[in-house]
């Protein structure tokens, strides 16, 4: 007897039964294991019924009389004679056992002697012998042997309560690898940002089965949106968000455990005795719900205005982002850095500085540097007086009297140089400045362009040469006026606005201070880098230039001299070459 | 007594020893002044150049021209010639005519009373660059 273990793993049948053998009666019942047995030979043998097919021959013989007819002489029939005759049927038995009837199916002819011929005599007689063979055939039989004892065997089965039921499968308290992200993002170099906002969450856990993956984002007042999927949406206007917290969560209900479920494939009078692997599935009443939630702030500085002094570099929020790395979450900051140079500026004096502002930029999302139409101006502290009124600031930057705007020189994807959107022109002798667009590269209409301004400021003829070159324009030249409030040695305010730049559109306000050492051209009392100075009279010159005037001269001379023109800047003549010219008609011989 | 007429003579003297020397010098000083009060160089500097290039450099024909005016204008005497005579001078005192090399310019100045110098004022004047 053998007594099954039960079978617990999946695919199996589950039964308790026990082989029975040699039982008298087919059903067996034990209290315990009962069922329907199966006959089998316990002893003895048995030989089924045979039979054969015989063949056999049996040898005859037959004579017939014949006589002479006396009236004829010839021989006539004298009737048969003996004849074996053999019968038609022959009983069969053999050693082996066989037996039954066989029957004649032939009879040949084997030998017939001649009849007889000729004459005869009265009273001859004739016998005329004749040998045959009969043939015989037949199905013989043999009986059956049967000796057989009979018992039964088979199993008992036991009733058995149904297995199904939960199992642990393994597994862990849940992981998912993504990203929370929020960040800034263009879909042009001419378009503003907008923010873009991402739960791409996806379930790394071990788990038997997961279900009701749930994704969300909430912004109070700006975003609210939950799914069964990744999010992936946008935000057009960022500042819609600035300040506010962003909560990212991303949750799914998982089990460890399953469930096999079986059916009952045979029963007997007492119950079910056999169960049968039905399917396999998740056990979610053991269901547990793994959760990541993560708040990220809103905290870019969106077309803010920055300002900005020194040698620095201005790092702005682009974004934040959460990686979800199994059960952990790191969280890292985007920015976009622009490296800026506002360094302060010491000159030995009022020349000019270079308005050539370089700013460098990366980004931590590798987008290249964007700068959208903006406030690009420069303040300088003071201008020439020619200059003012076209210059005069009417932006909303209360920064100076003064403002000059800027455009953008040169951009790549990781820097841009702002020069000024004019460029500035001095002429050589009088030191007269004007300004025409960066785009007028004409030599001519920049020269004219300095005599129209030169005449039309100081009513005088302009005699003079532009001394500066378009590509040298991207200046500023301190006002050298006389009366200018600018002192040496003063920090001035020197202030750049520089918008919109990057993801951010953010507006720079540098202030690069400036100051001068000396004044340039002045009077000896305030030591100016350049200055009149009486030198020690040399004794042995010989005089180069030599002319004599006669009272009527000198006072055409003073009559000359008395209509002087403006100074410019406060000391240096306007009216010098026209003055010249009338000089020389009233002394032919004055030279230079 | 003796001690009062002592301070009375040596005062006595100083003022008649003023006097002497402020009349014989006056006319000196009046021909001084006109040439002092100009700043012809100042009006005349290359301010293009000082602006583009931190320079001194003089413009001449300006130089001259002013000078010459300045010159007259501030001159008190009526009815006498003048003369004037200029050089261009480089910085170690060359004549020059360059107008890049010229550092300073030299005039002489004759007041003529019946053909005869009165007075003469002399001055060098330069435009110097030299940084504090």
């Amino acid at each position: 007897m053998f007594v099954s273990t039960y079978a617990s793993s999946a695919f199996a049948v589950v039964e308790n039964k026990k082989w029975i053998d040699a039982h008298t009666s087919p059903y067996y019942d034990d209290g315990t294991y009962s069922g329907w047995l199966s006959e089998y030979v316990y002893s003895g043998y048995y030989t089924p019924a045979q039979s054969k097919t015989v063949y056999n021959t049996r040898p005859g013989e037959a004579r017939v009389f014949y006589k002479c007819d006396e009236v004829t002489g010839s021989w006539v029939f004298d009737g048969d004679g003996w004849n074996t005759n053999e019968p038609y049927v022959l009983d069969y038995r053999d050693y082996e056992g066989y037996s039954g009837t066989l029957y004649r199916y032939l009879t040949t002819e084997d030998y017939v002697a001649p009849y007889p011929t000729g004459a005869c005599r009265p009273g001859q007689t004739y016998t005329q012998r004749k040998y045959y063979t009969a043939y015989y055939s037949g199905v013989v039989t043999k009986p059956a042997v049967d000796t057989r004892v009979y018992r039964y065997r088979g199993y008992a089965y036991a009733v058995v309560s149904d297995p199904s039921g939960s199992h642990y499968a393994g597994g862990n308290s849940g992981g998912a690898n993504g990203e929370f992200t929020w960040k800034l993002e263009k879909t042009s170099d001419t378009s503003e940002s907008q923010i873009r906002l991402i739960n791409n969450a996806w379930i790394t856990g071990n788990h038997y089965a997961t279900r009701n993956p749930r994704y969300s984002i909430q912004s109070s007042g700006v975003v609210s949106q939950t799914s069964s999927s990744p999010i992936n949406t946008v935000v057009n206007n960022p500042n819609d968000l600035k300040g506010k917290d962003i909560t990212f969560r991303f949750s799914y209900e998982y089990t460890n455990y399953y469930e096999d479920i079986y059916y009952c494939s045979e029963r007997n009078n007492k119950g079910c005795i056999s169960w049968s692997f039905s399917h396999r599935i998740p056990d979610w009443s053991r269901a547990e719900t793994a959760t990541w939630s993560q708040t990220l702030k809103a905290d870019h500085q969106y077309k803010e205005t920055i300002d900005v002094s020194g040698d620095t570099t201005k790092q702005l929020i682009i974004g934040r982002t959460a990686k979800l790395n199994g059960k952990s979450i790191s969280t890292n900051d985007l920015k976009e850095k622009f490296q800026i140079d506002a360094s302060d500026t010491t000159l030995q004096s009022q020349n000019w500085i270079p308005i050539n502002e370089t700013l460098k930029y990366s980004s931590d999302l590798n987008n290249k540097l964007y700068v959208r139409d903006g406030e690009k101006w420069y303040f300088p502290y003071d201008m020439d007086d020619n200059l003012r009124e076209k210059y005069k600031n009417k932006t909303n930057y209360a920064l100076s009297n003064y403002a000059i705007p800027l455009r953008v020189g040169s951009q790549s994807n990781s820097s841009v140089t702002f020069n000024t959107a004019d460029n500035f022109y001095l002429t050589e002798n009088t030191g007269f400045q004007f300004s025409l667009p960066v785009n007028q590269m004409s030599q001519a209409v920049i020269n004219q362009t300095a005599k129209k301004e030169y005449e039309a400021y100081t009513d005088e003829t302009y005699d003079d040469q532009v001394l500066t070159t378009p590509s040298k324009g991207s200046r500023y030249y301190f006002n050298i006026d006389g009366n200018g409030e600018q002192k040496p040695n003063t920090w001035y305010n020197n202030h750049y606005v520089l918008g919109k730049l990057g993801l951010s559109e953010i507006t720079f306000k540098l202030n690069e201070k400036v100051r001068f050492k000396q004044y340039l051209l002045g009077s000896p009392m305030d030591k100016p880098l350049v200055n009149e100075q009486q030198e020690s009279v040399l004794r042995n010159v010989s005089y180069t230039h030599s002319i004599k005037l006669s009272p009527d001269q000198i006072k055409s001379i003073k009559e000359l001299a008395k209509n002087r023109g403006d100074l410019l800047f406060g000391f240096r003549s306007t009216d010098i070459y026209e003055k010249y010219n009338q000089l020389q008609q009233i002394l032919p011989s004055v030279s230079y | 007594m003796a001690s009062w007429y002592k301070y009375a003579i040596f005062f006595a003297i100083f003022i008649v020893a003023f006097v002497t020397v402020a009349s014989i010098t006056l006319r000196q000083e009046s021909n001084l002044a006109a040439t002092q009060e100009v700043s012809p160089t100042m009006q005349s500097a290359k301010v293009g150049e000082a602006r583009e290039n931190a320079t001194n450099a003089l413009d001449k024909k300006a130089l001259v021209a002013n000078f010459i005016m300045e010159t007259v204008k501030t001159h008190k005497h009526q009815g006498e010639e003048v003369t004037v005579d200029y050089v261009f001078l480089d910085k170690n005192g060359n004549v020059t005519e360059n107008e890049d090399d010229i550092e300073s310019v030299q005039f002489k100045v004759n007041i003529l009373d019946d053909g005869k110098i009165a007075s003469t004022s002399v001055q060098r004047i330069s435009l110097i660059k030299k940084e504090e």
